[in-house]
């Protein structure tokens, strides 16, 4: 594990602007993720954690502006990089996956082509390889019959099977950084620990860095070996997931802690 | 609050319209049914600011009157189309049910017909006249009226201020017509000015074919009737009661898109 | 799939049976029998004469007799005989439909290629100078009245520049032309026609298709697209489009009642053989048959048009295709 973090933001600055109207989702976070590691950012809804997430490749909305802030990716600076450029990492250096898997694939489309798809667009594969590559893919992510499913529909998918072929998209042309944004949140529980199981498989096999982003406090205790905590578009706290839920210094993370029903705790 | 551009000028244009079909008598000395056969086909001038017709009439005052019969057909027309939609809309939202089959079922079949062709059919069997255009123009363009309050009446029938009323031991009428409607009522508006653009343009269009409002009495529509034996000689009888019909009903929908804006503002697009 | 048209075919059923009754019922709206109008307009119809064609009508019958014999007939496909000429209402409308198709059917390409890419470009581009430009046009299109458009380009191409001809669909010496000459001759005389019915529908769809496009462009799975690092394009006239472009075809099915209504105008002002100038004849003349016979078969073909048009839909949509169900 390098020393250098693969991911470094420094005092990010987003606001929103609509109607006139500007507000301040993210107000200077700082944060770091080591190559390797799981960090978990943690916070409410509002909090600005998605905005933060989908500011790492520029994937805002158009109403949103990054006022000032610096994203530092294996060490390249990612707000002064063209759009051709940036790109080039989304899907192949820095991957997503979403909360809802049922709104986040494209239902005109199958499973297979929508695989495919990425894996052509960065390999420059042949079609037939490409096929084979996904169909691996899928058995990977532990997805039954995984040829007949490249033929499949979204909407012919549970919650749980449309969510891996996600991971499995995110993750097929083996990026260095997997964003998960409330990976598991529209999810049952039961399918909710499968999921977090093929991350924390895949971090193994691939060498994955994965920030996962939750509002969910015991989520973060299963599989993050650190967490940051986020309020108000700022961190407040930053360190050792044990350390952290032992020893919380924030009174911000002192109520996350408490809000936690006593039996799901570590 | 954020001025609404449409609204200022949809309104703009639809009162100096209606202000000039109520006070068309002052506006104008002429006679609209005037016949002066040496002042036929005058272009434009200082005398008869929109030129005169085949029949040495006064165009511009032809118009103004026109816009009354406009304008008028427009409202009593809509009113109608509202009152028959507001009543079967309603039945069908609140009391669900056969009625709500029956009624939707009706709806379906009314939309097969395609609107002209009704009317013209209607027009055919008892005759052309205003009151009868007007009657013909309600009774095909209920539906989408019915189906608008229909919609809100069933996502309102299960709210809160409804129970209330039901307890205090409201009569259905009375919940439907003090309560539901009232709440309901914003996309009906919109629709009634749109409504109102519309009947204006299908006036002149079956007033045009001979079957709307009768000569003497002008009617934008059947100036234009007069327009098609003109071409190339009066280029003023085809351009100006035209381009009254477009400036009004682009007025009434422009008036119409600012409101549906008002009562539905995350909408985008 | 097969089991989603059997469905919608049976449901049409109690649909056709009404549209029957509507006809039925807007027919004997005249007051008076109608033979009474047509008495009126030819006075050489003696007392003897119209108690002749009220027997043969079946018009002293009552009312729901008429309506169950005119039904039987119907099922033959017997639609009666005009007044005018005594020909089957049947065949006078079969031999103006191709025209009237043909008219509207290349009308809604012309809408097609046209209101899509507005509606594209007014959607990526939302709020740019071309967005607001297309928006002007889209309203004033909406006001103009569409018979207004005819005359004015009639008298600005016909008469004063003189390119285009401006009534019927051939010209006098039309045999007389080759192939070519004759293809050309007959777009020279349909193109303001077809321009003329497809501009209705311009406005609407471009506007349509403008709002299905900035529906579909905030959805997530378009973030997505962008996110596996695909390029604008793709992400617009790939994943946005082809969701887009869903519910567009539908409106097309449900505007062709619309584009029939309006085909009565514009035939009638460029004298154009069609269905739409038959009924405009049919309703001056007051010829009950034909009236009858044409009201119902327009609205017979609306039902069939929009039972295509949900075909094609569940066609295009996995949605509905993949599960066979809606």
């Amino acid at each position: 594990m390098k020393d250098e973090p693969l991911l470094e933001i420094k005092d990010l600055h987003v606001d929103f602007r609509q109607d006139g109207k500007t507000v301040e989702a993210v107000r200077g976070a700082d944060l770091k993720v080591l190559e390797g590691e799981i960090l978990g950012l943690v916070g409410e809804s509002g909090s600005g954690k998605s905005v933060t997430a989908l500011s790492v490749t520029r994937l805002l909305p158009a109403s949103a502006e990054i006022e000032r802030g610096e994203i530092l990716f294996d060490g390249r600076e990612i707000l002064k990089l063209s759009e051709e450029q940036l790109r080039r990492i989304r899907g192949a250096q820095i991957s997503y996956v979403f909360q809802d898997p049922a709104t986040s694939l494209n239902p005109v489309f199958t499973i297979g082509e929508q695989l495919i798809e990425t894996i052509r667009l960065h390999h420059g594969s042949k079609q037939g390889d490409a096929f084979d590559i996904a169909v691996d893919l899928l058995k990977d992510v532990g997805m039954p019959s995984s040829k007949e499913m490249m033929f499949s529909y979204p909407h012919q998918l549970s919650g749980g099977m449309k969510q891996r072929v996600m991971i499995a998209m995110a993750v097929s042309c083996k990026p260095k950084l997997l964003i998960a944004d409330e990976p598991t949140t529209a999810l049952d529980v039961t399918i909710q620990a499968q999921i977090l199981e093929l991350l924390e498989k895949l971090r193994e096999e691939l060498n994955l860095t994965v920030l996962l982003i939750t509002h969910d406090l015991s989520i973060v205790a299963q599989v993050a070996a650190k967490t940051a905590v986020m309020q108000e578009g700022k961190i407040v706290e930053y360190g050792d997931t044990d350390l952290i839920y032992r020893k919380p210094s924030h009174p911000y993370t002192k109520k996350l802690i408490d809000c936690i029903p006593k039996m799901s705790r570590r | 609050m954020k001025i609404n551009k449409f609204i200022v000028f949809g309104s703009l244009i639809v009162g100096t319209m209606c202000v000039s079909a109520i006070f068309a008598p002052a506006i104008s000395k002429y006679d609209p049914a005037g016949v002066n056969l040496e002042n036929a086909l005058m272009p434009p001038s200082p005398a008869h600011i929109m030129g005169t017709d085949s029949l040495g009439r006064d165009l511009f005052t032809r118009m103004i009157y026109g816009g009354r019969v406009s304008l008028s057909v427009g409202f009593v027309a809509v009113g109608i189309a509202v009152v028959i939609g507001l009543v079967l809309g309603s039945l069908a939202g609140y009391y669900g049910g056969w009625i709500d089959s029956v009624i939707c079922r009706f709806i379906d079949i009314m939309l097969c017909f395609p609107a002209f062709f009704l009317m013209l059919s209607v027009i055919a069997m008892v005759g052309p006249n205003i009151f009868n255009v007007m009657v013909v123009i309600g009774l095909t363009s209920w539906t989408g009226v019915a189906r608008l309050i229909r919609a809100e009446i069933l996502s309102l029938k299960e709210r809160e201020f409804v129970e209330a009323a039901r307890a205090t031991g409201a009569s259905d009428f009375r919940i439907i017509v003090r309560h539901l409607i009232p709440n309901g009522i914003g996309p009906v508006l919109v629709s009634v000015v749109l409504g109102i653009a519309g009947a204006i343009l299908v006036e002149a269009a079956l007033s045009f074919l001979g079957l709307g409002v009768q000569p003497p009495t002008a009617s934008w529509g059947n100036i234009l009737t007069e327009a098609k034996s003109t071409l190339g000689i009066a280029w003023w009888i085809t351009v100006f009661p035209g381009l009254a019909i477009l400036v009004t009903v682009l007025g009434y929908n422009l008036l119409g898109e600012g409101l549906r804006e008002r009562f539905n503002p995350h909408r985008k697009g | 799939m097969v089991n989603y048209i059997l469905r919608r075919l049976l449901g049409m059923i109690p649909v056709l049976f009404g549209i029957t009754v509507i006809t039925f019922f807007v027919i004997h709206l005249s007051p008076g029998k109608p033979t009474r109008l047509q008495a009126e307009m030819s006075p050489r119809m003696t007392l003897d004469a119209r108690e002749k064609i009220e027997r043969l009508l079946g018009l002293d019958k009552p009312v729901y007799v008429q309506y169950t014999d005119w039904i039987k007939r119907l099922a033959h496909f017997n639609l009666g005989r005009s007044f005018t000429d005594d020909r089957p209402v049947w065949d006078k409308i079969a031999e103006r439909l191709p025209i009237t198709i043909s008219i509207n059917l290349l009308a809604i390409l012309v809408i097609f290629l046209v209101a899509v890419p507005i509606g594209i470009i007014s959607a990526v581009k939302e709020n740019s100078i071309f967005d607001r430009i297309s928006t002007i046009f889209v309203f004033t299109g909406f006001a103009t009245p569409d018979f207004w458009l005819a005359l004015l380009l009639m008298s600005l191409f016909g008469v004063y520049l003189g390119w285009l001809p401006i009534s019927g669909i051939k010209s006098v010496d039309f045999e007389e032309f080759n192939f070519i000459e004759k293809i050309f001759d007959l777009g020279r005389h349909l193109m303001l026609p077809i321009f003329i019915s497809a501009f209705g529908g311009l406005a609407g769809m471009s506007r349509y298709m403008r709002t299905s496009m900035l529906e579909v462009l905030n959805k997530d799975f378009i973030r997505t697209a962008r996110a596996k690092g695909l390029s604008e394009k793709a992400v617009i006239y790939k994943h946005a489009l082809r969701n887009a472009l869903l519910p567009f075809i539908t409106i097309i099915g449900l505007s062709i009642p619309g584009l029939i209504g309006g085909s009565v105008i514009f035939e009638s002002i460029f004298s154009i053989p069609g269905v739409g100038k038959l009924f405009f004849e049919a309703v001056m003349a007051r010829d009950y048959p034909l009236i009858m016979g044409e009201l119902l078969f327009v609205a017979v073909l609306t039902l069939l048009g929009n039972l295509l048009a949900d075909v094609m839909y569940a066609v295009v949509d996995p949605r509905i295709r993949a599960s066979g169900n809606k």
